[in-house]
């Protein structure tokens, strides 16, 4: 194939088979006309190898020149190139005609298959185009006639071959093979039209072929017989005329003498020379002379003696010949004898002779008498033929396979010797039959022969094949026609079925395959009865049913579509707002608008979100709604506010089926409304109310396209109040900068120079001093807005100087100021960085100090000698003194330790270094070790503290507060006192509340004291909620000596108070208590601290809750009471009731109830 | 190819072949070809157009035999010899060769007749007036040695006509114008003279024995009684071969001529085939198939031959002949 394949042109289609489906059929045809003519080509070889002879080679080449088109046929049509196939194809059907040339085949075999595969060829490739198809068909049909009449030199009989047969079985049975696999494929798979149309056609076809067929057979059987029969009964009717003739011969010989000439004759032969003898011979010759001339049978008469010499003879010549040795003669002498034809050579001819014997009146032989015969006669037998046709001839054969009598068709001069297959089954094998064999003239001939024992000779009557069975052929062709005609019927009657079945199958089918590619406007157009009319309106009305929902559906969406976008471009017209007022007009007029609503208002919730006021209102009813400051409460009181408690969507589809409706005086039109919330995350910050005149206009459908503008109006919303707090925010920053500066200036000039003022000059002339009546023009120097000073021109009036120099000025101006500014912050930076730098060393200092004292007895230093490293008890004392060289541990200038270094001269500057190094990097260490421990202890606080919280507030009971604290310290004891203030606010009495203590505790819980009973308190009412923290209380200065006393009692060491306070109220005081002294750290302080702020809160909640849970136990109860009370029929049992009751809740033994108007209470 | 097609294709094929398989056995396995050797009577001629014929026309190969043909021995004319003496498996001989042969003792036998009709004639020419032995009486007649002579006895004896009333002249030349030279009548064979006075254009009268109760067979093919009995299917193969060819010479004389003219290119090709034509009657009479010998003219040639002095003693003639190889 071509390496470079050209792209497919696919030809304009319409109806029928696509391109590919064409190339497809192609493809297996060509496959299939590949296989057969494989075939052919093997079943060429036995051929050759059984003639050997070169045009049997020429045939094999063109056969596989046929196989190479044909392979080449479906390569192509593999690659779509179907006219190129097809073209191949017609190739190799040229080429088959060029083979059935050189073959000499049977046409009727070979015309066939080359015309159908050429037909089904232009078919495919030239689709509806009868004029050439009728043009080609009729060049193959001239072409495939040529080879008849035309006989080339290099052909061959392919039937000679024996192995013909097998290429003809081979062939046929393949070619029949591949017809019924197509067809049967066809029926599976085809389309509905062509397997309606092949079966109809098979169906027709088949009974009548096999009709046909069967007639045919039984026609030619019978015709077989026939023709044998009548070429027998003409056969053995020539026999008898033979005979006949033979014994008429005979007879005639037999009465040729009279009584007186056999007479004479007996004289004669007993005395050949006598007297008369010559007369007397003379005599005998005319007698036979004259039975020559009046039966005209014989040619020559003669009588021969016993010798076997001729004696007389009508044929002067033949006297004294001795004829002793021949057939007729030495068997003649016996019995009458019909010689065979025999030749003379001295006669130069073929005759036969009849001969029997002579007897005399005594019936004594006394010779032979015989007749010559001219062959003429069995030539007139042999032609008198009557009942046989033009092409049929019978005729005599001698021994010696000569031809006896003159042939009737065929011109011959001197013998034919005939080795026919007849001849010699007659001749050699002295057989009578009959067969189809090729005659002496090369012609198929249907033949009879007989073996004739008396003549030594054989008949053979034969008939030319073609004109015997010409009634056959006729026979043959008439039903050829019939199954022609009834294909053709058949095909008619398909064709028109296939139409009114297969047509609207197909058209449903298109049909459906344009519904499935997406039109649903497609309809089929049939109007049958049947059950494909139904078919056809069903799915006429179902593509209806169909189209109807999509559209419906495609409205929908393309509705909703509609209003999202409407919604997205609503929603960036106000996104670009800044203002929020004039953002909520115009978001709500765009909406009403766009969305062609009655009415459309906006409310924002206040701070509290506890109310919706309205922002933004359309039209009249709009702006009075404004002007009255119309707003609605958050709550399920009315739509909107409904909808911003819920934070849902409120839908109101028809207001004249809601019964909740309250319609508004001023929007009297309003048939459905829409309340959607302005949600920023989960606060609420208004509500878009819509309201439609058109009930079910504002329902679930539009429901999704209103809020996504509900969500970007919300945010614009948002936007804009941060904005404007922003704004707000950058307005104030602006003025605090300004001011800021103004400030600044102010401190800085008067911070570092006490001047007022900075001022520089300069003057052209220096001698002079400024004078101040001069013009003069001053350009302002600033600083973030803010003036800081300026520049003044003296010498020059405004007007003086030009648009240029003044902007030149200006800028001179600026930059100054700028530069000034600069180097004032710079100087603030400075003085800053100064401080901190303070402050930091500060810190060193404290933090080191803090942790030396917390380290309390840990080791104050270390010395260190040649082997060991010893910790230090004590700070050592002395001061450099002695020789010891004291080298300070100095971070950040604050000294935090030292090396001493004990030696009796002054190290040189390069130990000093070494030293310095080392110091440096100790106390690197070292202080980064130091925030890291205080880091980590740090984190443990955090974490205990984080624990301590998550547990508090997990506590169910005050008991568990208390139990969480102690867990705090191992040691220790924890109470929690609740306090109740008195009218001021201070704490007056103290209630036990819960307590955690490892020894048992002595007081109960629920003990009530006043606040005189703890002096200590006093220490932590003054520290405003802070926890006393009092470390040992025999040697702090705050405890008062009660308290001191107390705790000796209790063995109480140490102990913390913690004040609980929560907002400006004592909620409540929890102590803890240690039975020795504490040391409290800074973290444990901080821990403490944090500690008391949560339990503040914590109780609260428990006190709160409690009495709470009190109360409402107490309403309950009242709740009950009164409801008995109520439930009472008569006073009496209403009074009873209320007795029992009262007296039951207060446990009191009497309960009196008493009811008297003049009674007083608490008489 | 869809893999549906591939089924069709390969079953075929496999059915193909088988068949094939089966056509091609019936073949011809190759055969040993046996070696025989025939001493023909004389030269190359058209005499032996038959087995000619054979050769040339692969009969003689369907039958499986390499045949070598020898001329006559000039040294030993007698086929009989050669045959009898094992050089030549065949030959070609007259009836009357035979049959003394057999009487000395030689184991010989006719396995089929050729010439039917024996070509030797009394010729006279056309305008002689002698055209029957009748007309003889008064006349010479030159004859040679040998076969004519006796011949012309017996036919003399039969017709019993007083030979001293003719003149008899001993000829030895073939060329009939150098006899009738010499005398009114001469013998001949037809097939030379008046083949050769036609010709020419004149007419020629002939005198045939076998009018006048003179049958001799001529040319037989002859073998021996041990090849016969050792060979007998060679025997028989060889015969049918070599009649058909000298049926198909009779049919096609021109054939027959072109065939012997292979075996010598410089005989010329219109004397040949006037001689196969004026042979061809006397071959094929028509009246029995080729090569079939009546036991009748066998003993009438026996007959003859002893009435003639030329055989010592009748014996029996069938031990000289064998019909089992022509068959009827």
């Amino acid at each position: 194939m071509s390496e470079t394949s050209s792209p497919v042109v696919l030809p304009p289609q319409s109806t029928g088979r696509t391109w590919s489906e064409r190339s497809r059929f192609m493809q297996q045809f060509s496959l299939v006309l590949l296989v057969l003519m494989g075939l052919s080509f093997l079943s060429l070889i036995p051929i050759y190898l059984e003639l050997r002879s070169g045009p049997v080679l020429l045939d094999m080449g063109i056969t596989l020149l046929a196989v190479s088109g044909l392979l080449v046929a479906h390569l192509v049509a593999r690659q779509q190139r179907l006219m190129e196939s097809g073209y191949a194809v017609l190739f190799v059907a040229l080429l088959m005609v060029a083979g059935v040339f050189v073959e000499q085949g049977n046409l009727l075999l070979s015309a066939p298959p080359i015309l159908i595969g050429v037909l089904l060829t232009i078919i495919t490739i030239w689709p509806n185009q009868w004029g050439r198809w009728l043009l080609v068909i009729l060049f193959y049909s001239l072409l495939l006639l040529a080879t008849q009449q035309v006989t080339l030199s290099f052909s061959y009989n392919l039937a000679q071959a024996e192995s013909f047969n097998i290429r003809n079985g081979v062939v046929v049975v393949g070619g029949l093979s591949v017809a019924l696999l197509a067809f049967a494929r066809s029926l599976q798979r085809g389309s509905i039209r062509a397997r309606l149309i092949i079966s109809y056609i098979s169906l027709a076809l088949l009974p009548v072929i096999l009709v046909g067929l069967a007639i045919s057979l039984v026609n030619v059987q019978r015709a077989q017989t026939q023709i044998f029969g009548q070429l027998d009964a003409i056969a053995s009717q020539k026999e008898t005329e033979l005979l006949t003739w033979v014994d008429q011969l005979q007879r005639t010989l037999a009465i040729s003498l009279t009584a007186r000439d056999t007479d004479i004759v007996e004289q004669l032969l007993q005395t050949p020379t006598g007297e008369n003898a010559e007369a007397s011979v003379a005599q005998i010759e005319q007698s036979l002379q004259n039975v020559i001339v009046q039966t005209e049978l014989f040619e020559e008469i003669f009588i021969l003696d016993l010798q076997g010499r001729i004696v007389i003879s009508t044929d002067a010549a033949q006297v004294d010949k001795i004829q002793i040795n021949q057939l007729y003669f030495r068997e003649g002498v016996n019995a009458p004898y019909f010689q065979p034809p025999l030749f003379t050579p001295s006669l130069g001819t073929v005759s036969m002779v009849v001969s029997q014997p002579l007897y005399d009146s005594q019936q004594n032989k006394i010779g032979v008498i015989a007749g010559r015969v001219n062959l003429e006669q069995l030539t007139q037998i042999a032609s008198r033929l009557t009942g046989m046709g033009e092409r049929s001839e019978l005729y005599f054969i001698g021994l010696n396979n000569g031809l006896i009598t003159r042939p009737r068709l065929a011109e011959s001069d001197g013998t034919l010797f005939i080795r026919s297959e007849g001849a010699v089954a007659a001749i050699s094998r002295r057989e009578r039959g009959q067969g189809l064999y090729e005659n002496y003239r090369g012609v198929q001939v249907v033949g009879v022969y007989k073996w004739l024992p008396d003549l030594q000779m054989a008949l053979l009557a034969e008939q030319e094949v073609d004109e015997a069975f010409a009634t056959i052929r006729t026979g043959v062709l008439t039903s050829v026609i019939a199954v022609v005609v009834a294909a053709f019927l058949a095909l008619m009657v398909a064709l028109y079925m296939a139409r009114t079945i297969a047509t609207p199958v197909v058209q449903l089918a298109d049909a459906a395959k344009v519904v499935a590619g997406g039109n649903l406007a497609e309809r089929v157009e049939l109007e049958r009865d049947d059950e494909i009319g139904l078919l056809a309106s069903a799915f006429n009305s179902m593509t209806g049913q169909l189209q109807m929902l999509i559209g419906g559906l495609e409205e929908r969406v393309a509705e909703q579509t509609r209003d999202l976008t409407l919604a997205a471009e609503v929603g960036q017209r106000i996104a670009t707002e800044r203002n929020l007022d004039s953002l909520l007009t115009a978001a709500a007029q765009l909406i009403k608008d766009r969305f062609d609503l009655y009415h459309a208002q906006i409310y924002l919730t206040n701070p509290t979100e506890q109310l919706l006021i309205l922002r933004a209102s359309t039209g009249e009813a709009g702006r009075e709604l404004l002007r009255r400051g119309h707003r609605l409460t958050v709550g399920p009181g009315s739509i909107n506010g409904a909808a911003a408690a819920n934070r849902q969507p409120v839908i109101v589809s028809d207001t004249q089926q809601d019964l909740n409706f309250r319609p508004n005086p001023l929007l009297p039109q309003t048939r459905s409304e829409l309340a959607i919330p302005l949600l920023v995350g989960e606060r609420v910050v208004g509500v878009l109310d819509l309201q439609s005149e058109y009930p079910n206009a504002l329902s679930e459908t539009n429901l999704s396209a209103f809020q996504t503008l509900a969500g970007q109006l919300a945010v614009a919303i948002e936007n804009a109040s941060l904005f404007t707090e922003v704004e707000n925010a950058r307005t104030i920053l602006e003025e605090q900068s300004r001011r800021l500066t103004r400030t600044s200036w102010d401190s800085y000039l008067d911070a570092i120079t006490r001047q007022e003022r900075f001022v520089a000059s300069y003057q052209v002339d220096s001698s002079t001093t400024p004078d101040e009546s001069a013009p003069q023009v001053a350009v302002p120097m600033q600083v973030a807005n803010e003036p800081i000073g300026f520049i003044k021109l003296v010498g020059k009036s405004a007007d003086e100087l030009s648009e240029d120099q003044l902007a030149l000025v200006q800028g001179v101006a600026n930059q100054v100021a700028q530069q000034v500014e600069n180097l004032r912050l710079f100087a603030q930076t400075e003085q800053y960085r100064f401080q901190a730098e303070q402050a930091v060393r500060r810190l060193t200092r404290e933090g080191w100090e803090a942790y030396h004292a917390s380290t309390g007895d840990a080791a104050a230093g270390y010395i260190y000698t040649q082997d060991q490293v010893l910790p230090l008890s004590t700070a050592p004392t002395d001061n450099g003194t002695n020789g010891t060289y004291i080298h300070p541990l100095t971070l950040r200038g604050e000294p935090i330790g030292a090396f001493h270094l004990p030696s009796t001269h002054t190290p040189d500057d390069s130990t000093i270094a070494i030293i310095d190094a080392i110091a440096e990097t100790l106390i690197d260490h070292i202080e980064n070790l130091r925030l890291s421990e205080a880091t980590q202890t740090a984190l443990a606080q955090t974490e205990t503290l984080y624990t301590l919280t998550s547990q508090l507030t997990q506590s169910e009971t005050l008991d568990n507060v208390a139990q969480i604290i102690a867990g705090l310290y191992e040691d220790s004891s924890v109470t929690l006192l609740t306090i109740e203030s008195d009218a001021l606010g201070q704490p007056e009495w103290l209630t036990i509340a819960a307590s955690w203590t490892a020894t048992p505790s002595l007081i109960d819980p629920g003990t009530r004291f006043p606040l005189a009973a703890f002096p200590i308190s006093s220490l932590w009412i003054k520290s405003g909620g802070k926890p006393v923290l009092i470390e040992n209380i025999e040697t702090d200065p705050r405890v008062d000596e009660q308290t001191r006393a107390i705790s000796q009692q209790f063995g109480i060491m140490a102990s913390a108070y913690l004040p609980l306070r929560v907002g400006q109220s004592w909620v409540g005081l929890i102590t803890i208590s240690w039975q020795n002294p504490k040391m409290f750290s800074e973290g444990e302080i901080q821990l403490i601290e944090s500690l008391s702020a949560q339990a503040a809160v914590v109780v609260n909640n428990r006190l709160l809750l409690q009495s709470t849970t009190k109360r409402a136990n107490r309403e309950t109860m009242i709740n009950t009471i009164n409801r008995r009370i109520q439930s009472a029929t008569s006073v009496e049992t209403a009074l009873e009731t209320a007795a029992r009751e009262i007296s039951q809740l207060l446990k009191a033994r009497q309960t009196l109830v008493e009811i008297n108007p003049m009674t007083q209470p608490g008489s | 190819m869809s893999h549906k097609q591939t089924r069709l294709p390969s079953l075929f094929i496999l059915i193909f072949i088988s068949i094939l398989m089966t056509g091609c056995s019936s073949s011809q396995p190759e055969v040993e070809k046996t070696d025989i050797s025939v001493r023909l009577k004389w030269l190359h001629q058209t005499q032996f157009a038959g087995i000619y014929v054979a050769e040339r026309e692969g009969y003689y190969a369907e039958e499986n035999l390499n045949v070598s043909l020898d001329i006559v021995d000039f040294a030993q004319q007698l086929a009989h010899e050669k045959v009898v003496a094992g050089e030549n498996m065949f030959g070609i001989g007259t009836p009357d060769e035979l049959i003394l042969a057999r009487q000395q003792g030689y184991p010989v036998r006719a396995i089929a007749v050729i010439y039917r009709l024996n070509p030797l004639v009394y010729t006279a020419p056309g305008d002689s007036g002698i055209s029957t032995p009748q007309d003889l009486i008064g006349h010479s007649i030159g004859l040679g040695p040998g076969q004519g002579t006796w011949l012309y006895a017996a036919m003399m004896g039969r017709l019993g006509i007083d030979r001293s009333q003719i003149e008899e002249i001993e000829t030895t030349t073939y060329d009939i114008y150098e006899c009738w030279s010499l005398a009114d009548a001469c013998v001949d064979y037809a097939t030379n003279g008046p083949v050769r006075v036609r010709f020419d254009g004149g007419t020629v009268n002939i005198i045939w024995p076998s009018d006048y109760g003179i049958n001799f067979y001529a040319d037989v093919l002859f073998t021996t009684d041990e090849f016969i009995a050792q060979n007998p299917d060679v025997v028989a193969r060889f015969v049918r071969a070599t009649l058909r060819g000298w049926n198909k010479a009779v049919e096609d004389p021109e054939l027959g001529t072109e065939h012997t003219l292979s075996f010598d290119a410089e005989l010329n090709y219109e004397a040949q085939l006037a001689a196969l034509n004026a042979s061809i009657p006397l071959i094929d009479t028509g009246q029995v198939s080729l090569g079939y010998m009546e036991p009748e003219i066998w003993q009438e040639m026996m007959d003859v031959m002893v009435e003639q002095g030329i055989l010592s003693a009748p014996f029996d003639v069938t031990t000289v002949y064998t019909n089992e190889f022509v068959g009827e």
